[in-house]
């Protein structure tokens, strides 16, 4: 008996909350025309980043921020950098079928409805010239930088990761980039 | 978990859930009226009938495609892997929610590292308070490096005590008189690898692998504030292997955890939740565990009428031997024809029951089997050690038959916060 009053509600609020996002969506449209039109949505706007956390440095100066960016627009967005208030310089990295990462030329492109996957040991937000090494569960944000201008503040938590030592080998790149 | 957070939890059950499943999410004491109707096809899972496994009478093979067996019931059901455990409430979950309580049963104990002051210590709990939200839900840890193990939540908790130090460190003045080792037992054999600790997880879930990946998370978010101690596993039969509010059994055979109080007929605050008097604990409780090791080889040897006179109950069943059924109440003026007490002056219950009702703790006992050594991790739950725990086990130390067989080698205590919100962590009314 119980269950089944839990799923009945639980539905019934599910539907509430369908009518209510239309009944947002429709004001909108009466409201706010011009920005309810794909055209006119930043790639910023498209964007939704979960998930996200920053590797607890494991080398001076230098870190990696990781996550999910869903792209839930129409078109394709391109991540091309961003900022911090903790470091000097922020780019979007990949790494080599090598080991070493290097700066996405021209961005990380995310097409339309995708999902892209920052990762250690695979595409990330770099975060160098750090100001101040941040601790196991401290926040940091982060201010991602799109293709069109718009930018997008995520705040992350801080996090050690085992074996994250996989894609920070210490080559000569690697230093290079974080002076 | 109050009451009141029992239909939050467990989430998403599909119409058709297995039986043992169902069972498993309504109380003891609510299976007679429990039962889901459910949709054509559906398995409807009804009350004791169906948690017993009377499914098997509908399983003969018919030509209707429909499941075979009660195996095939199983598998076309809800798997208990998928059982979640809301992380909030008033008070914190894996103490008396789950119920019944999960299979596979790990404390871990640690010491804080020299440099986790107070704020590290609150970043701590913070980061082990976001672990704790998302493998309780089934997602991988932030940074998990293996999220697949975490998929499968198996009624996951994580519930999490403080030891004297980390409260001293974050407030000295918080510190309860209580939370500080045990005075001595004249029997005790203590080992220290077995003792203390600044910081203990109880990671609770009904499937061993979720029970190592979660902990392995935590140790990994742990490492940079502070160093393991001791882990001690335990375990009570696997889910589903019996229906759901049987008493467990320990390694020596007894039915295990009859008397103890019920949330649902006994007052907890001021018993086992910490009240208003208790300030930051508030909700929260006091926590003992005791290492105790079976000395089994030579309990075996005993005739079993003596085993059960040790314990003043039987061994088929766990009914006082002054009555024939486990829930019979034990009869302690009862006499034989010789006008001897039936349950002996020396049996393990007549020396551990107290005539004062404030006398009394929440018992959640597990078996443990390591390194050749077998025997029962002794929990409790209360809101005064001192004036709960000790008295009976002053008793017991003093005379108790079952002495003869049993060695207590391990101890320690925990503040065990109260639970917390979404948005909140674990321990935070410590910073208030
Ligand atoms: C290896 C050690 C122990 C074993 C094997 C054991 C076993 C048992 C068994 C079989 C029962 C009867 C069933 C039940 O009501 O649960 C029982 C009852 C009980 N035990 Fe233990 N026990 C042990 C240690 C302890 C300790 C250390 C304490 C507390 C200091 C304790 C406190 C109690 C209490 C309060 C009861 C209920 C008595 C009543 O009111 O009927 N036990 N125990
Ligand atoms: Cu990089």
């Amino acid at each position: 008996m119980k269950v089944i009053n839990m799923k009945t509600t639980k539905k019934l609020t599910a539907l509430f909350a369908a009518i209510a996002i239309t009944a947002l969506a429709l004001s909108g449209c009466a409201t706010n025309a011009s920005n309810n039109t794909d055209a006119m949505a930043t790639m910023a706007d498209q964007v939704t980043v979960t998930d996200a956390w920053v590797k607890e440095p494991t080398m001076p100066g230098m870190t990696g921020m990781f996550g999910l960016i869903e792209n839930t627009g129409d078109a394709e967005v391109v991540l091309v950098g961003g900022s911090s208030d903790i470091a000097g310089m922020v780019e979007v990295h990949e790494v080599t079928a090598e080991g070493q990462m290097q700066k996405i030329e021209g961005g990380l492109v995310i097409a339309a409805g995708k999902t892209a996957t920052l990762e250690v040991g695979g595409n990330h937000v770099m975060l160098m010239n750090l100001s101040t090494t941040p601790a196991v569960g401290e926040e940091v944000t982060v201010t991602l930088k799109f293709k069109d201008g718009s930018t997008l503040e995520v705040t992350a938590p801080v996090k050690s990761a085992a074996g994250g030592d996989e894609s920070y080998n210490e080559n000569a790149e690697m230093s290079q980039m974080g002076n | 978990m109050s009451p009141n957070d029992n239909t939050e939890q467990p989430t998403g059950e599909p119409l058709g859930a297995s039986a043992s499943d169902s069972a498993r999410r309504v109380s003891r004491r609510h299976l007679l009226i429990g039962g889901a109707a459910a949709g054509a096809g559906a398995v409807a899972a009804v009350g004791i009938g169906a948690a017993t496994g009377s499914l098997s009478s509908q399983s003969d093979s018919d030509n209707t495609g429909s499941p075979k067996n009660s195996k095939e019931y199983e598998s076309a059901a809800k798997l208990f892997g998928e059982g979640t455990v809301s992380p909030y409430g008033k008070h914190q979950a894996g103490i008396v929610e789950p119920n019944p309580l999960q299979a596979n049963i790990r404390y871990a104990a640690y010491d804080l590292l020299p440099s986790t002051d107070r704020n590290a210590i609150k970043r701590m709990l913070r980061v082990v308070t976001g672990d704790i939200e998302r493998l309780t839900e089934g997602r991988g840890a932030l940074a998990d490096s293996e999220p697949e193990l975490a998929e499968i939540p198996a009624n996951l908790t994580i519930t999490v005590g403080f030891g004297a130090e980390l409260v001293r460190r974050v407030n000295p003045n918080l510190v309860p008189d209580w939370l500080a080792p045990l005075p001595a037992f004249t029997r005790d054999q203590l080992d220290a690898s077995y003792s203390g600790g600044d910081l203990m997880l109880n990671i609770q879930a009904d499937d061993p692998l979720t029970v190592a990946h979660a902990h392995r998370m935590l140790m990994r978010d742990l490492a940079s504030f502070a160093s393991i101690r001791w882990v001690q596993s335990g375990f009570r039969r696997a889910a589903g292997a019996e229906p759901a509010g049987t008493t467990m059994r320990n390694m020596m055979g007894q039915v295990d955890g009859t008397v103890n109080p019920d949330p649902e007929v006994d007052e907890f605050d001021g018993l086992v939740w910490e009240t208003a008097k208790a300030g930051w604990l508030a909700g929260g409780s006091a926590f003992v565990l005791r290492r105790i090791d079976m000395l089994l080889d030579t309990w075996d040897k005993v005739a079993r009428s003596a085993r059960e006179e040790t314990i003043g109950r039987d061994l088929p069943v766990g009914a006082p031997l002054t009555g024939t059924k486990e829930t019979d109440p034990a009869d302690f003026e009862a006499v034989n024809s010789l006008g001897l007490p039936v349950i002996p002056d020396f049996a393990h219950i007549r020396r551990a029951r107290s005539t004062d009702p404030n006398e009394r703790i929440l018992r959640r006992g597990v078996n443990f089997e390591d390194n050749g050594k077998a025997g029962l991790l002794f929990a409790c739950y209360q809101v005064n050690p001192l004036t709960q725990f000790v008295p009976i086990q002053q008793r017991l130390d003093e005379l108790d038959l079952l002495n003869q067989w049993i060695v207590h080698v391990g101890s320690a205590v925990f503040a065990i916060p109260p639970g917390f919100k979404k948005g909140g962590f674990v321990g935070e009314t410590l910073f208030g």
